[in-house]
């Protein structure tokens, strides 16, 4: 098993099909990140409002 | 009724499953391990696809594609299975975790179906000459999209949550009449699209130095597809179990 390519120029030019491979691996690493941040950030927000409802309770028990 | 209780612990694994606070649990602890593992295979998948394996006599390297093209098409389309089935579950069993794996599974599926046309594009263009063709086999991935979307729309069509989950898996498991037409509509029409590369019946049609490495991508996106699975049905959990004990005190937990 060898390298196929020359150097660094070679790898990203693929003899003329590097803007069509490149563009598939950058989509394709873009959408997949995507798919981990976005149930992350949607985790954060909900934990977030769980904090929040937790606060307004014992405040609203503290003026009672 | 002694033979009722004496059931129960056989179906203890059934009702455990459909715990949301097990899952959240149980998945916490597995996410570290599947997530090393899916970055792993992916990332020597990719490099020996993109670099290491020999092209393709006649496609040249546009064929490089092919290592992220047919893992994303395989979990589009296996990802609507585990969908329709979760919908199915929900339905039959009224399972509440079960409507929430269903609801998750909409959204991957969708970012996993456009990734398969829009790579499928890519390659068409120095392949058949262009990027889109109305064939069978693009034609039924297209539906599967507006397939994923429509279950995701539901989701927020209805002010009853109970109404949305109902419609969703409905729609989802109408729409399992498409899959097989997606898999056999290379066979069935003629069509640009080459024959399937991987059969369970025959060797596959690629040279070994090929297929090796466009087996551990597809081993790694399945790894990744539970990986975000798992993320987005725990976030649903959150989301849907805040007024609970168990979600309070996990985020009390986490803060101190």
């Amino acid at each position: 098993m060898n390298f196929q390519f020359e150097n660094l120029q070679q790898l990203l030019a693929m003899d003329g099909h590097g803007p069509f491979v490149w563009t598939a691996v950058l989509v394709s690493l873009a959408v997949m990140l995507w798919l981990i941040i976005k149930p992350l950030a949607d985790s954060k927000a909900a934990q977030k409002d769980v904090v929040r409802d937790i606060a307004r309770a014992t405040n609203s028990n503290g003026e009672a | 009724m002694n033979w009722l209780t004496n059931w129960s612990p056989s179906w203890q694994w059934f009702h455990r499953l459909g715990s949301p606070r097990w899952f959240y649990q149980t998945t916490g602890r597995w996410l570290p391990w599947l997530s090393l593992l899916a970055l792993t295979l992916l990332s020597t998948g990719l490099v020996w696809g993109l670099g290491f394996a020999p092209q393709d006599a006649k496609q040249g390297n546009s064929f490089r594609i092919i290592y992220l093209h047919v893992p994303a098409s395989f979990l589009a389309l296996a990802g609507y299975y585990i969908m329709a089935i979760a919908g199915a579950i929900g339905l039959i069993w009224k399972m509440k975790l079960s409507y929430m794996v269903m609801k998750s599974a909409a959204p991957i599926g969708a970012a996993l179906t456009f990734l398969a046309l829009f790579t499928g594009a890519i390659w068409g263009k120095p392949t058949w000459g262009t990027y889109w063709v109305w064939d069978a086999r693009v034609t039924s991935m297209l539906i599967l999209l507006f397939l994923y979307l429509g279950v995701l729309a539901l989701q927020y069509a209805f002010y009853s949550n109970e109404a949305g989950n109902r419609a969703s898996a409905i729609l989802a498991l109408v729409g399992t009449v498409n899959i097989p037409i997606i898999y056999k509509s290379v066979d069935w029409w003629y069509t640009l699209h080459q024959p399937a590369t991987i059969k369970l019946t025959s060797a596959p049609s690629m040279h070994p130095d090929m297929f090796q490495p466009l087996l551990v991508m597809i081993l790694g996106f399945y790894c990744f597809y539970t990986v975000a699975l798992f993320l987005f049905t725990r976030a649903e959990i959150l989301r849907r179990e805040r007024k609970s004990t168990w979600v309070k005190e996990l985020v009390i937990g986490a803060q101190h």
